[in-house]
């Protein structure tokens, strides 16, 4: 009895608990380098987001740290933003493959609504092109590490047409900006974790 | 019917006006030239062709000339083919503007036609490209060029083009004229990817590109200067700090980045400091940096800089200070002991001066001294505790040497030992001389007893405007030498006292001691005159000796002006030791007007102007006159009365002759013997009066 125990759990750790697969040999040097710059990019996003909502918003109410977000659901229905793509740990199944093409997506998804959001308020244009080089650098990581991942089905926001006045336009910018906070916090965390990675 | 065959004559009236019209408007004559812009010098060609229908030529022969501007020009290079058609060559077309007109000389000169031409150069390419980026908000990135030397002319139209290469995308950015910056904005280039860029210039007479350059923006970034936040000694880590800092604000998402950081250390005494900035590679912002191999116990004003990879260095940071670790002093003293004390005396006074070595470390901010009688001492046996740089100190007799230690809170240093050398009075040093060598040096020289063999001599040298012994500073120096440039403490115009001291195995010779300036101006005041005896015709002037600090040099003159209305100009001069002078010859009438010049030898100045004069009769003289008259006729009198009193008939017959009264000489003749006596004048006289006629002078007078 003792012994088939021994095997059950034996065979448990090897096989049946499978942790994300680590590299015995590091990543590669421009994979790294590239995840590195795009982490950088993530982090100047985050500083910046504070002082472009400030610049932006001056509706009451639509503070960043406001828990008034949740009131804004139907807002962001009826403006069709959609919510950011969702990064997991690295794992068996959410793959640095399937991380690097989220990353790239959401990158994408908030590149373009702040596109849209630059015709109508002012102030986002530099905000909206460090989104653009966050692109191009997860992209070189993709480049770089011969990354497939079928392409994230970005949801082609209409919200140009639904931007019928100011209140619509501020909660646009405030929404945007709220998500791509928390977004950015998630690739925060996957870079850190991608940089260690040696893709296959 | 009709009103059509109107219409139909309307129109062709119209037609045929419209095509009269048609033909006075069109230009008289065409001039044509190959290129309207040309290269300075080059030659240029035109063809004036005059329509055969232009009025100003209709039935009649007509001569084409050509003007540039306001100028003819000459037959030589006007060919006409016809008496329609003329061409003309100029050679080289030197204007970079010209107006070139063809004319008609009819009943007057005339211009049917002509042309513009402008003469240039084509551009140079574009110099000097470089490109840096502000990653302050905005983030932008700045191409600035130079144009090239040759002014070209013409209207010159730069473009600045560039290719983000990861983006594959190219921008084209058009400039005003004479413009020579472009400022890309934001979404004209991407951070950490590799941009190309490049200058073209065009203009009429062709184009030119810069040679391209490639940049990454972060790597063209000047960075704001970074903050120290603090600086610590670190525990158990002597000569070391840990630098702790950040970025600034602006770049502050930079921090987790790999920077390069230069570091400058400095102690408060600058003497000091390190040479080179450290280079510091690859570090964050996140984590202190460790700094070693500092002095213990020191204070360091640290300031750093910044950049990424290779892009230039950004500013300096403020500066902030931080105190290593301390330890005990180590190294020795450099110690001068100066003695006296006689036979009779059971004690010596020596003064013990001393400076650290070029080996010494103080290992602390502060530092005291000890001086004591044993080598190995506590408490017992000290004899003096300082924090100055000499002790004055009574010893016994027999002490021969005496202990010079360092100490501060985490130790002591070893003792230096100082022998007890007494003076003895044996010149040794003759012909001392100090020379001034900048404002803050001198040289001093001597010379020694060639039979002397000092082991070695003694420079030392105080301010003598301070009376504080801590002021004195020495060097000793070897025996063969005999010169010393001495400075660091120097300060112009301020006299310092440097004595040459032999120093021997047991004693100390005497000094010779010159007192000097390193440079030298006019003194700041001038001493205050007094104006001491005033007799007649002479005037003494005194002052008082200068103040030390006053002098600014050795005094080299005294000089007194005076002069009145009277007399002209006249100058007296004095030595520095002779504060007195003597005007003479003054006349009495006049006031007289004077001041003192004071000279140095690095200058002079002159006094305020003071006034006297020459009393005819001052008190000394009606003194004196009065005296004399006073004593003159004292004798006068006393000779009167002991000649009035005197016995000697023929002495007083001598001064008054016995003249008889007449009225008693009558009667005498009558009773006896008639003596003829001459009769006298008529001077009645009293008894007393005949008796002394100067009596009788002196009471009538």
């Amino acid at each position: 009895m003792k012994s088939l125990r021994a095997i059950i759990l034996l065979h448990y750790f090897l096989f049946a608990v499978q942790s994300a697969p680590i590299s015995s040999s590091g990543p590669l040097p421009a994979f790294r380098e590239a995840a590195e710059r795009a982490k950088t990019l993530v982090e100047k996003i985050l500083r910046d987001i504070p002082t472009v909502h400030a610049a932006t918003i001056h509706t009451q109410g639509l503070t960043l740290d406001s828990a008034h977000t949740a009131n804004l659901q139907m807002m962001m229905t009826s403006l069709d933003i959609p919510a950011a793509p969702v990064l997991k740990p690295l794992s068996e199944r959410f793959t640095l493959d399937v991380c690097v093409s989220r990353m790239a997506a959401g990158s994408q998804l908030y590149q373009g609504l702040l596109g849209v959001l630059c015709e109508r308020v002012g102030g986002l244009s530099d905000l909206r092109a460090d989104l653009r080089d966050l692109l191009t650098h997860v992209n070189k990581m993709k480049e770089v590490a011969q990354l497939g991942g079928a392409a994230e089905q970005n949801h082609s926001p209409n919200l140009a047409s639904r931007l019928h006045g100011d209140y619509e336009v501020q909660v646009a910018v405030h929404l945007t900006l709220t998500q791509l906070r928390s977004f950015c916090h998630d690739m925060i965390r996957s870079l850190r974790a991608a940089a260690t990675q040696r893709p296959r | 019917m009709i009103s059509t065959w109107v219409s139909v004559i309307v129109m062709l009236v119209a037609f045929v006006n419209g095509a009269r019209n048609e033909d006075d408007r069109q230009p008289c004559a065409k001039v044509q030239t190959s290129s309207p812009v040309v290269p300075l010098g080059s030659p240029v060609t035109a063809t004036c062709i005059i329509r055969d229908s232009c009025p100003v030529v209709i039935g009649q022969a007509v001569h084409i000339q050509w003007r540039l501007d306001n100028r003819f020009l000459p037959s030589s290079t006007v060919a006409n083919e016809s008496g329609r058609v003329s061409e003309v060559v100029i050679p080289s077309f030197n204007h970079t503007r010209g107006s070139l007109t063809c004319c008609v000389q009819a009943s007057s000169l005339l211009v049917v036609g002509g042309v513009d031409i402008r003469a240039g150069y084509p551009p140079q390419p574009p110099q000097n490209l470089s490109c840096q980026t502000n990653l302050t908000t905005p983030n932008t990135l700045t191409c600035r060029w130079h144009p090239g030397q040759q002014e070209t002319h013409l209207l010159t139209k730069y473009t600045l083009h560039t290719k983000i290469r990861d983006l594959n995308e190219n921008n084209t950015y058009e400039l005003p004229p004479g413009v020579h910056q472009y400022t890309i904005p934001r979404d004209g280039f991407v951070l950490f990817s590799e941009i190309e860029i490049y200058v073209k210039a065009v203009n009429d007479l062709g184009e030119a590109t810069s040679v391209p350059i490639t940049l990454e923006p972060v790597s063209a970034a000047k960075f704001d200067p970074p903050t120290i936040l603090n600086i610590q000694a670190m525990p158990k880590r002597y000569g070391c700090l840990k630098l702790s800092w950040t970025l600034s604000e602006q770049q502050a998402w930079m921090r987790n980045s790999r920077l390069n950081l230069e570091v400058r250390l400095q102690t408060a005494d600058s003497s000091r400091s390190a040479e080179q900035p450290i280079l510091i590679n690859q570090v964050r912002s996140t984590r202190p940096v460790d700094q070693c191999r500092l002095l213990h116990g020191t204070q360091y004003f640290a300031q750093i800089r910044v950049r990424y990879q290779q892009s230039p260095w950004s500013e300096w940071s403020s500066s902030q200070s931080g105190v290593t670790l301390e330890s005990a002093p180590t190294g020795r003293l450099d110690w001068w002991m100066k003695g006296s004390g006689n036979q009779k005396d059971k004690h010596l006074t020596i003064h013990l001066f001393w400076k650290p070595s070029k080996q010494f470390r103080a290992n602390s901010q502060n530092v005291s001294y000890v001086v004591s009688l044993q080598k190995l001492s506590g408490e017992k046996g000290q004899v003096c505790t300082t924090m100055a740089n000499y002790c004055t100190i009574q010893l016994p007799k027999r002490a021969k040497k005496v202990y010079l230690s360092a100490v501060n809170a985490e130790g002591r240093s070893n003792p230096t030992e100082v022998r007890i050398t007494l003076p003895r009075s044996s010149t040794v040093i003759s012909d001392v001389t100090v020379i001034p060598q900048d404002d803050r040096s001198l040289l001093v020289q001597w010379s020694s007893l060639v039979s002397s063999s000092p082991i070695d001599f003694v420079v030392e040298w105080r301010p003598l405007l301070e009376t504080e012994l801590s002021f004195t500073q020495f060097e000793i120096t070897d025996r063969n030498q005999t010169s010393l440039v001495i400075s660091g403490s120097i300060e112009p115009y301020k006299p310092y006292g440097i004595s040459v001291y032999p120093r021997f195995k047991d004693w100390i010779g005497l000094p010779q001691t010159v007192n000097a300036y390193s440079r030298q101006k006019a003194p700041s005041m001038v001493p205050k005159i007094q104006i001491n005896k005033n007799w007649q015709y002479h005037v003494e002037l005194t002052w008082d000796e200068l103040a030390l600090d006053e002098r600014n040099g050795n005094i080299q003159s005294y000089k007194i002006f005076y002069w009145s209305a009277m007399d002209p100009v006249k100058v007296v001069a004095t030595d520095p030791e002779e504060r007195r002078v003597v005007l003479k010859d003054l006349n009495t009438v006049a006031m007289y007007d004077a001041f003192m010049m004071v000279t140095t030898f690095g200058g002079s100045l002159n006094g305020t102007t003071f006034h006297f004069e020459v009393e005819p009769f001052d008190a000394v003289s009606v003194v004196m006159i009065v005296t004399a008259c006073g004593v003159g006729l004292s004798m006068l009198i006393i000779f009167i009365v002991m000649m009035c009193f005197s016995k000697h008939s023929r002495l007083k017959g001598r001064f008054w002759p016995a003249v008889p009264d007449p009225a008693t000489a009558a009667s005498r003749d009558g009773h006896q013997n008639q003596h003829r006596i001459p009769i006298l004048p008529q001077t009645v006289m009293s008894p007393i009066q005949y008796t002394c006629p100067t009596l009788v002078f002196w009471t009538s007078w």
